[in-house]
């Protein structure tokens, strides 16, 4: 129901409820830790922010009739043979012999998780930790640019509409362009005068509508 | 192993399970249009792969935890790359006003 839903903020829904499930497997395979890290960063922080994102980009949430492309058929095909193959060898290889030599399950307490964590695996975690400063740095400077790009480009919008030059294509364009500008000297003002009125004209900005929207994804970079 | 289920926990199930997530995945990225839904088949991909690590964590080595330690760096690079995409989303929606991935090939030659 993922990707069959034809409403994307229910497919992200469902994506909770699967991820849940995910974590539900980790706890039977005793890694109560790595449950709960799933459950806090997947559903927790990556499902609200594609949330957040989908909010952003309000082009047509509604229902969207022709959400796939004209591959699907093939892409049936190649899951299926995929699927097919992979389970077909993991049944013919001896797995569970393999696995029933093993010793028995023993709980894995996050004591030993972080012990292990922090002697063997010291390198990784800073590596990983400069990695998450870096796409976190990264994802900043990606949205900002656009940001100041389009307002120099809003800009320019409002003095050729002065200058009287209506091209067709541009020409809604450039208005939807001014009712951005115009919302965020707005917000700006109310975020100068008061914090806590600004994150309530937040909340009445974010009404279904373009304008509106495009105020609110330009301000949400400020 | 033997949990108190009433049945065995093969090793098998969870890899089946994991390539069902695997094909539903990659159904998903082929087929969608809208580039959010692509990122949402892409997390279900990630989470294939987890159970895999976890799974054979679990069943071959408990006690060394080599799989656990991996699904945790999977988790991290995963939390950076959506995040990245939704900034890449965002800067490609304000410039092209849409989202749909048919519309971007300003790469195609």
């Amino acid at each position: 129901m993922v990707i069959t839903g034809k409403h994307i903020l229910h497919s992200a829904f469902y994506l909770a409820a699967t991820l849940l499930c995910v974590a539900m497997y980790f706890i039977m395979l005793r890694a109560e830790f790595l449950a709960a890290v799933e459950v806090l960063v997947y559903i927790g922080s990556i499902v609200v922010l594609i949330l957040f994102a989908l909010m952003l980009t309000r082009t047509k949430v509604g229902e969207d009739t022709n959400i796939s492309n004209n591959q699907k058929v093939f892409a049936a095909l190649t899951a299926v043979i995929l699927f097919v193959s992979l389970t077909l060898v993991f049944s013919y290889s001896k797995i569970d012999t393999v696995a029933e030599n093993a010793t028995a399950l023993k709980i894995s307490s996050i004591k030993d998780f972080s012990g292990i964590l922090f002697t063997k695996y010291t390198l990784p975690f800073e590596i990983a930790s400069i990695l998450l400063l870096t796409a976190l740095v990264g994802s900043i400077v990606i949205a900002m640019k656009e940001k100041l790009q389009t307002e120099s480009e809003t800009v320019v919008g409002q003095k050729s509409i002065d200058a009287g030059n209506t091209g067709n294509q541009n020409n809604e364009n450039n208005v939807l362009a001014n009712q951005g500008v115009q919302d965020i000297a707005a917000i700006d003002k109310n975020i100068g005068s008061n914090l806590a009125g600004s994150s309530e004209t937040m909340v009445g900005d974010v009404l279904p509508d373009t304008d509106d929207a495009k105020g609110e994804g330009q301000k949400g970079e400020n | 192993m033997h949990l108190q289920l009433g049945f065995e926990l093969k090793l098998l199930y969870f890899l089946v399970m994991s390539a069902v997530l695997l094909g539903i995945g990659i159904y998903g990225v082929l087929t969608r249009r809208h580039l959010v839904h692509i990122l949402l088949s892409i997390e279900l991909i990630l989470n294939a792969a987890l159970i895999n690590l976890i799974a054979f964590s679990a069943f071959t080595t408990p006690d060394k935890m080599t799989g656990q330690m991996f699904a945790v760096f999977i988790i991290v690079v995963a939390a950076c790359e959506v995040g990245v995409g939704l900034a890449i989303i965002l800067s490609v929606y304000r410039k092209k006003n849409t989202v749909d991935i048919d519309n971007m090939n300003i790469l195609k030659w």
